[in-house]
């Protein structure tokens, strides 16, 4: 009988250990396809990048943080800007960026994604707001030079990449304040 | 009491501490904070620390770890309109960053860190937008950008938060002097 009871006990020691296992920590698999890139964090800090394929890590102690490389698509239409001459255009634009360091994407945002819309539409917005009516009519192409210019660095710094950028469309609306008035 | 009483009592009692064990186990929880994280550990409800990058475990219910993401949070704030010194009808764009600058603050202050404090940085904007003459030289944006700044982080300050790398994308005035108009092109 207690050659039994042993045998039970020890049974069920055996399953709280592995409920242990199970409830406080073990090997876990992630998978990363190949559109996605990671960081495996150990104890809170970054150890190494890893790309597509099937990574094992330790549950409770290390973690998988991924990020989505596709590029990220970025439009808006029929947005406003004030010029410097006084006139307002309405513009849109369309651009894409792809990440292209991880690492430096984790810890740009808190929403890595954001972060192409966010420079396109600061740097567009700049770069517009600081030309003038005529300058846009005359040579739009300067302006999307200047402003690619503008967000290339920014959009590197945080770990992406621009892959395209265009302003479709710039309409040109308003009262325009002499250039002499201007230069005044 | 004979013997297989005794063994049976026995086998009851470590059926119960295996289960009560197994139930311990189960309410075990890990709480994994990344380096730009940051965790506001609360005890019975009391707060006792801020903790860092790393794994732990809460061993009861009455425990919790609230986590704070200390990067930044990019926003964009477009044509907000106000009326500047001279009265004219104007408007200001903006870019900028939210982060956190004190996790226990910004853990029981807000409820939402970002969406709560856009509205402090909107009221700092045309508060000191208004002041100004829509001047839109590059001195003029740095001085009112740094204005913006100091005014909305002296109200950010108390909940954990502060607005970092604000840029001017837009200033635009109504001008008052004499215009050609183009029309629509």
């Amino acid at each position: 009988m207690v050659g039994i009871i042993n045998t039970v006990f020890i049974a069920l020691v055996v399953l709280a250990v592995l409920a242990v296992r199970f409830f406080a920590g073990g090997y876990a698999t992630v998978t990363l396809v190949e559109y996605q890139r990671g960081v495996i964090y150990r104890s809170g800090l970054p150890i190494r990048d890893v790309g597509p394929g099937r990574h094992r890590v330790w549950s409770g102690h290390e973690k998988v943080l991924h990020l989505d490389s596709r590029p990220v698509q970025v439009s808006y239409e029929n947005q406003s800007v004030g010029l410097r001459d006084g006139a307002a255009a309405e513009y849109s634009l369309f651009g894409a960026a792809q990440i292209r360091d991880v690492r430096k994407a984790i810890y740009a945002s808190t929403n890595p994604s954001l972060i192409p819309s966010y420079v396109l539409l600061t740097c567009t917005r700049s770069v517009l707001n600081a030309s003038t009516s005529s300058e846009l009519k005359l040579n739009r192409d300067a302006a999307v030079a200047k402003i690619v210019h503008r967000a290339k660095p920014r959009l590197d710094a945080a770990g992406f990449e621009l892959v395209s950028f265009r302003l479709p469309q710039i309409a040109i609306r308003g009262d325009v304040v002499e250039q002499a008035e201007l230069e005044s | 009491m004979d013997a297989d009483f005794i063994t049976g009592l026995l086998f009851v009692a470590e059926l119960v501490a295996v289960f009560v064990l197994a139930r311990r186990i189960a309410r075990i929880r890990r709480v994994f904070i990344a380096d730009f994280q940051r965790g506001v550990r609360f005890v019975h409800g009391a707060f006792t620390e801020v903790v860092g990058p790393g794994s732990y475990r809460l061993l009861s219910r009455s425990r919790q770890i609230d986590l704070v993401d200390m990067r930044p949070r990019q926003f964009v704030m477009e044509c907000v309109n106000y009326r500047d010194a001279l009265r004219n009808d104007s408007f200001i764009s903006i870019g900028g960053e939210l982060v956190v600058a004190d996790a226990y603050l910004s853990a029981t202050k807000l409820k939402d860190q970002f969406s709560d404090s856009l509205p402090v940085v909107r009221d700092a904007l045309r508060t000191v937008a208004s002041r100004g003459i829509g001047d839109p030289g590059s001195e003029a944006r740095e001085k009112t950008a740094q204005g913006i700044t100091s005014a909305a982080n002296a109200e950010l300050t108390p909940s954990g938060m502060k607005l970092v790398n604000l840029e001017i994308t837009e200033m635009w005035s109504r001008p008052t002097a004499r215009r050609v108009s183009t029309g629509l092109n």
